[in-house]
């Protein structure tokens, strides 16, 4: 096989592997935005973090198969939200040292509810608004949860990960998966039940 | 097999994927092709894709190397009906001196 023949072939390759992760990326793009968005509280963080992971998963996994992507994506968007928390935690600290705090509660409030923003739907207004609200509640109450709970419940129930995909991704052993998915859940379960009774009216 | 509860959370959880506005969906868009174009040119073939290529490579490799071994040009062996043939020419042979001797003694 001569030089310009092999060449081609590359090139073929290349091109095949790059329709093929152009349409996984585009196949995973909203519900990772929507898990970032969720876990971190901030539509722009999140849309940072997961800018950051789509370059992490071309850049140094492109070679890999297919099958292997969306473990690969998973892990890496968990650890790029991971290390926004981390830098978060040291501006606090630091803004705290310096006496020139983060974004106060009151910045926050004024920036506004990125729900807000969620365009109008068809059908009932009443229902639609009742299932934002729920849905602004769940993505509050995911962002307070422990680091591998979160972890855990996303990708079990948000991407419906089997229990071994999941320890996979998350670098632990199945054990581990069913034990913090299983506190997540009862946390979930207690604190949105609390939500519920706070608004007796959406219910 | 999971619960109502955990069905429920997925249902509203997969509807909240649908909730971004148009700029957001720009933008996701935008930052898929961004990262596209980072991708390493020469995208190298995974090993195991290259171990699924062995055996099909090998196989068409054997097939072109018995194709040359029957299309090379070879003498034809003599056939038996060909010797046989000659048999019976040396045994006509051997009667025509046969009579070629005995004519001459005739006339001798």
């Amino acid at each position: 096989m001569d030089t310009s023949t092999l060449k081609s072939g590359l090139i073929v390759e290349s091109r095949t592997s790059r329709l093929a992760l152009d349409g996984f990326l585009a196949s995973v793009q909203g519900r990772a935005f929507a898990m970032a968005r969720a876990a971190i509280g901030n539509a722009d963080d999140a849309m940072d973090v997961l800018q950051d992971s789509m370059l992490q998963l071309v850049k140094s996994y492109a070679d890999r198969d297919v099958d292997e992507w969306r473990k690969l994506f998973y892990r890496i968007l968990n650890n790029k939200i991971n290390d926004l928390f981390r830098r978060r935690q040291l501006q606090r600290r630091f803004g705290a040292l310096l006496g020139s705090g983060s974004q106060s509660a009151d910045e926050q409030d004024a920036a506004g509810d990125p729900f807000d923003r969620i365009p109008a739907a068809e059908g009932d207004p009443a229902v639609h608004l009742q299932r934002e609200r729920t849905i602004v509640g769940l993505h509050q109450q995911i962002g307070r949860l422990p680091r591998r709970q979160r972890e855990a419940f996303i990708l079990r129930c948000w991407e419906g990960f089997s229990t071994s995909e999941t320890a996979q991704t998350m670098g632990c052993s199945e054990g581990s998966v069913k034990t913090h998915y299983s506190r997540a859940l009862n946390t979930l379960r207690v604190n949105l039940g609390r939500l519920g009774e706070e608004n007796p009216d959406e219910n | 097999m999971k619960t109502e509860f955990e069905q429920n959370l997925q249902s509203d959880l997969r509807h909240s994927e649908q909730l971004a506005d148009l700029p957001q969906l720009q933008q996701l868009a935008a930052i898929r092709q961004q990262a596209l174009e980072a991708m390493p040119a020469n995208v190298a073939l995974p090993r195991h894709r290259l171990r699924r290529l062995l055996w099909p490579t090998a196989g068409m490799a054997a097939a072109s190397i018995l194709l040359l071994v029957l299309a090379l040009p070879f003498k034809p062996m003599l056939s038996n009906e060909s010797l046989s043939d000659n048999r019976e020419l040396d045994d006509d042979l051997e009667f025509y001196y046969w009579l070629a001797d005995n004519e001459a003694d005739l006339r001798g």
